[in-house]
């Protein structure tokens, strides 16, 4: 058989400026692209259940002005919040509710980072207060 | 050729891919950083809290009271909605907390407050 009469034709396709554009499209891209991805931590929306009222159980963490800590009453620095709130998270009948109350003046990357620790001993649900 | 520019396609395709276009901050914030962050959903509603206290929504400032009729008129309309709180690491709470309180006078679903990755 004898196919030489179609390649004959001479039909030829020319891919140098689709090489173009898709060279233009890549750097397009490999500019573009941002491969960091926004992150976020939930706050809780429900209202703190009576502050107080409640039993010793429930877990009290303050934050003062000066960034002083205090877990239910007992002074803390922020390295020995985790271990406390360890400690008590073996107890039988703990909380697993934990309300967060923080002076005004307190910059919200401390907040953070004092939910980071709360975050890390376990406890999931952060009431927050003022 | 060929194999070079099926490599290239390949490239494309990657980084088609893998991008997510994020439309630039209009107001620059420096979020705080959290070891303990999920991946940020999109949020229909979003602020942002500079570190003087002044709270933006849609690219302009706004007051409490403005924000508090937003989220109302849109959890009204669409029932259960999502705040997300852009706030700077250096702002103080209570700006954070009086949002909070106002998202939840409105009825907000959800509401989640923007980190970032601490820097190795």
């Amino acid at each position: 058989m004898d196919f030489s009469g179609r390649s004959k034709s001479k039909v030829e396709l020319n891919v140098a400026p689709l090489i173009d554009i898709v060279f233009l499209l890549l750097v397009f891209f490999m500019l573009a692209s941002t491969f960091i991805r926004p992150e976020s931590i939930n706050l809780a929306i429900q209202a703190p259940s009576s502050v107080g009222g409640q039993s010793e159980q429930h877990i009290l963490v303050d934050i003062g002005a000066n960034g002083a800590i205090r877990l239910n009453g007992l002074v803390l620095t922020i390295q020995d919040l985790k271990q406390e709130l360890l400690a008590r998270s073996s107890l039988p009948q703990n909380n697993r509710t934990i309300t967060l109350r923080t002076h005004d003046d307190v910059s919200v990357q401390f907040l953070v980072k004092v939910m980071d620790e709360i975050n890390e001993a376990g406890y999931s649900d952060i009431a927050i207060s003022n | 050729m060929v194999p070079l520019i099926n490599i290239v396609f390949l490239l494309l395709i990657f980084f088609m891919l893998s991008t997510t276009l994020v439309a630039p901050e209009k107001i620059p914030i420096e979020a705080p950083q959290s070891k303990n962050s999920q991946e940020q959903q999109k949020q229909q509603f979003a602020l942002t809290i500079l570190e003087t206290g002044d709270i933006f929504y849609k690219g302009s400032k706004t007051s409490l009271i403005e924000i508090f009729e937003i989220l109302q008129t849109g959890s009204q309309q669409t029932g259960e909605i999502e705040l997300l709180i852009k706030a700077d690491s250096n702002a103080l709470t209570k700006v954070v907390l009086s949002v909070l309180e106002a998202a939840r006078a409105a009825g907000v679903g959800k509401v989640s407050l923007a980190t970032q990755r601490p820097s190795p």
